[in-house]
């Protein structure tokens, strides 16, 4: 029964920690951050390369970061954590770059504003092709400020092949 | 003591239509069917219980829907791909489909079920409030692998608790209402998270600290549950109307030494035919049911290019149909239910049958309004499968199994079905688009409907099997309470089969404490199979094996052998490779850490088969026929059972070495080992039993004194009576 007692309590201590530590209680957002509002190309509608894509910004003076089709780095972190284990990343040969992070789908910018010439096209052919560009707040430091990310989603239109 | 059998069997024949009856299954279709509200009134009942069980279920629906349609938001703002998020959902899903066996294994130990449906709630709807608070994937895991694991009590306990806490005639609407309650969570969830959205602008966190609340709101106020007692509307009921009836209470002839252990329960369920039919229907349903939700917020998206405001409003649509059918549904089921418990199972089929293709014809339509009409039909015939199957099979299932049955269903369903079906499809998908993945539906969809319905044929049947135990436990009890003499070991109806070869057909044996009977009969007649029945080696497709009047016809042999029962199988039961003296310690085994009494044990087998003891290091296999069938019977010795079973002892053994063998076991009888010898030779076991039974293809032809069998002719042929005839007095 003993056994028993102390095998529970451990597994309960275990399981608060691993919560406790996957959890946080300060620089949350509970409400939607309305410093951001992108304005081109409106949402989920239909657009042809190069594309531009614009937003508002207010009470905020630092730069962004634009993500096509893929998630952008956690709170805190600079563009440069994602390619952490990427072998053909090296940081003393000036890796990531402008270069290397476009053809990664991430751009760097200090306007709220920015023309985009090529996207991957998506596979399959009767598939729609949908895109989402996400952008976030980079402090000066170029991390990301926050937690808070702003979305749009649109669809190219191509040239059949 | 055949008379008693034969005195249960018809009590319980006489006894079945009313029993029948009183389960709700009157066998009158067209009798009208009172409101729900007045069967309430009339049996005192509240409605608390259904309403508690609904808001849990809707609570329960809050996270699942929330994390499925904040899932982007949560993606960029943890910096976590959607690979990631696949993957810690899968682990949900792993979660969700693991957790309703354990639900099923803590209920099983008492009537705790509605305090588990109570803890849980609580558990997830603080698992929702924390989500709102993760800032790392671990953490992520970490809450929806609790609230997966926590969501097992929906699958496993709700609805047993339902059907206890209704009468039969009230069954079918109470989970029908229960099922609308889940309707109702589709309608609130995505509205909910649209107005904390939309309007009042929080973000993915907000969203869950919110549900979290309302969620534990819900809990809360259903946290009155009580549970209304394992089987109150129908063993209960049942016991106590035969008690009513003037018959005499006994003790509960049941203890804990034979009440069957989780693993036994799932055994045991899995052989009821309506059960296991079902639980094959459910996979090919999950293949259907668990991935059409997404692949149908797809085909809506890229088919008609639905935003999600639209595709929200298009589920509650679903659901606010679904909900008007389950209202048409329920007193209609109750009809069908009290006619016939497997009509409810054919409709259920019939309407599975009807969605796939109406799905198909969806997915094919060129206009939205048509997807729209025939994807409502869809709603309105899939939501009521649920209920059509659950309710006949909770009937047919004994009370205490109910919630193994239900989480066996969520795993079948989610966990079997919910796979195959994401795989199925995303292939389909890939290689025809996600319209031909919904038309492809059509094929797991009629095969699974024509299981389902393949189940109808047998549900009446299985009802009867659920009735027939009950009545015959009550029967035995009645007798014990009455000092009626009962047999040690009472087999009763027994079938068997191999695969789909029957080899035993209804057979009845009995066996008193401390008698010694021969089954007698052919090669191939079905007499070993019979003793691994009473073993448990074998387990009986019907039919029931008491034993001091306890039924353990599912009881595992090891807990047999605690029990008192040993079983000598024929053709040298040894280990080859082991030593004599190794041998004996594995038969041992059960005897646990008394090693001292083990030694003893081992050293009276020695005493009495001297040349064991000679050979005691050599391995089994170089030891000759007949001491292996020495070293085979020291495992009485050594067990010291009450019910002794022993297969063919003499085969192919000199007549000097079957002397010996059988004078041991005279012994082991006169020391009051009751003994069940299986033999072929006619002449041995008759100079050995007083009373014998002979079988012959899978059922007793005879049953009475040996000095009788030896006046049928009919059943004994001259190649077994040669030896006998030779030894018998002129």
């Amino acid at each position: 029964m003993h056994r028993r007692t102390t095998w529970v309590r451990w597994v309960a201590r275990l399981a608060a920690v691993a919560w406790l530590s996957g959890c946080s209680l300060s620089g949350l957002n509970f409400r939607e951050d309305t410093r951001v509002d992108v304005v081109a190309p409106a949402d989920r509608s239909q657009v042809a390369l190069p594309l531009t894509v614009e937003w508002t910004v207010r009470d905020f003076d630092g730069s962004f970061a634009l993500f096509v089709d893929r998630a952008p780095q956690p709170p805190g972190r600079s563009v440069a954590w994602l390619f952490r284990n990427d072998d053909g990343c090296i940081e003393e040969s000036g890796c990531p770059d402008a270069a290397f992070l476009q053809l990664r789908g991430i751009y760097l910018t200090d306007e709220p504003r920015l023309v985009i010439d090529t996207i991957p096209q998506l596979t399959g052919d009767d598939v729609r092709e949908r895109h989402e560009a996400t952008v976030i707040l980079l402090n000066e430091d170029g991390e990301r400020s926050g937690e808070s990310a702003f979305s749009v989603e649109f669809e190219i239109e191509r040239e059949p092949r | 003591m055949p008379d008693q059998l034969d005195e249960i069997a018809a009590t319980r024949d006489e006894l079945r239509p009313w029993a029948r009856a009183q389960l709700g299954v009157t066998g009158d279709a067209e009798a009208a069917t009172p409101p729900l509200r007045a069967t309430m009134a009339r049996y005192g009942l509240s409605w608390y219980p259904i309403v508690a069980l609904g808001l849990l279920a809707v609570a329960d629906t809050f996270q699942v829907y929330a994390f499925a349609v904040l899932a982007p938001e949560i993606s960029h703002t943890l910096g976590v791909g959607k690979g990631v998020l696949a993957g810690v959902l899968a682990l949900r899903t792993l979660a969700i489909a693991a957790a309703p066996l354990p639900m099923a294994a803590l209920a099983q130990r008492g009537s705790r079920r509605a305090l588990l449906c109570i803890v849980t709630g609580v558990v997830w709807s603080l698992v929702a409030i924390s989500t709102g608070f993760v800032v790392a994937v671990w953490g992520l895991v970490f809450v929806l692998v609790i609230d997966g694991l926590t969501s097992g009590s929906v699958s496993a306990l709700h609805q047993p608790l339902l059907v206890d806490a209704h009468p039969p005639e009230g069954r079918m609407r109470a989970l029908s209402i229960y099922q609308g309650s889940e309707q109702v969570g589709n309608i609130v969830a995505p509205l909910a998270v649209a107005v904390l959205v939309a309007v009042l602008a929080f973000t993915w966190r907000g969203v869950f600290v919110v549900l979290g609340l309302l969620s534990l709101a819900a809990v809360l106020a259903a946290s009155r549950l009580r549970d209304p007692g394992v089987g109150r509307w129908d063993t209960q009921r049942l016991r106590e109307a035969l008690r009513h009836h003037g018959e005499v209470t006994g003790p509960a002839v049941e203890s804990e030494e034979v009440r069957l252990s989780f693993f036994e329960i799932i055994r045991r369920l899995l052989l009821i035919p309506t059960a296991r039919r079902l639980m094959f229907g459910f996979a090919v349903f999950g293949v259907m049911l668990i991935p059409l939700q997404t692949f149908t917020f797809f085909f809506l998206d890229e088919r008609w290019n639905l935003a999600p405001g639209p595709r929200g409003v298009f589920f509650a649509y679903l659901a606010v149909v679904g909900i008007a059918a389950l209202a048409l549904f329920g007193r209609r089921a109750e009809a069908l239910f009290r006619s016939d418990p497997g009509r409810p199972i054919r409709l259920g089929a019939a309407c599975l049958a009807a969605s796939v293709v109406l799905i198909a014809l969806a997915a094919l339509s060129p206009w939205l309004w048509l997807t729209v009409a025939l994807f409502g039909l869809v709603s309105a015939l899939g939501v009521v499968v649920g209920p059509a199957l659950t309710g006949p099979l909770l009937s047919v299932v004994p009370p205490t199994m109910r919630p193994h049955a239900s989480a066996l269903t969520g795993i079948f369903i989610g966990g079997v079905g919910g796979l195959i079906g994401a795989l199925f499809l995303s292939g389909i998908d890939r290689r025809f688009g996600i319209g031909g993945a919904l038309v492809a539906l059509v094929v797991p969809g009629i095969v699974g409907a024509l299981v389902i319905a393949s189940a109808a044929f047998t549900a009446s049947s299985d009802l009867d099997r659920l009735i027939d135990e009950i009545l015959e436990e009550e029967e035995i009890r009645r007798m014990g309470a009455s000092g009626t003499h009962l047999p040690m070991l009472a087999c009763r109806g027994i079938e068997h089969s191999y695969g789909p070869v029957q080899v035993l057909f209804g057979v009845d044996l009995s066996v008193d404490a401390g008698e010694m009977i021969a089954l007698l009969g052919v090669n191939g007649a079905g007499k070993s199979t019979l003793l691994k029945v009473m073993s448990g080696v074998a387990l009986p497709s019907r039919g029931t094996v008491r034993f001091r009047g306890a039924d353990i016809t599912f009881l595992d042999a090891e807990r047999r052998l605690r029990l008192g029962i040993t079983q000598i199988p024929g053709g040298r039961a040894v280990f080859g490779p082991l030593s004599v003296v190794d041998n004996l310690r594995a038969y041992g085994y059960t005897l646990g850490r008394q090693r001292r009494a083990l030694d003893d044990a081992i050293d009276r087998s020695f005493e009495a088969f001297p040349r064991l003891s000679e050979r005691r290091n050599q391995p089994a296999s170089t030891l000759s026929g007949g001491e292996q069938q020495m070293l085979a019977l020291s495992k009485a010795l050594l067990l010291r059972p009450s019910l002794l079973l022993i297969d063919e002892l003499s085969l192919g053994l000199a007549p000097l070495v079957v002397d010996q063998l059988l004078g041991m076991v005279r012994q082991l009888n006169a020391e009051g080992a009751a003994v069940v010898l299986v033999e072929q030779s006619v002449s041995i076991a008759l100079d050995l039993v007083e009373r014998a039974y002979f079988m012959e293809k899978g059922e007793i032809r005879f049953e009475g004194r040996g000095a009788d069998l030896l006046g049928r002719d009919d059943l004994l042929r001259a190649v077994f009576l040669d030896g006998h005839q030779e030894r018998a007095p002129a």
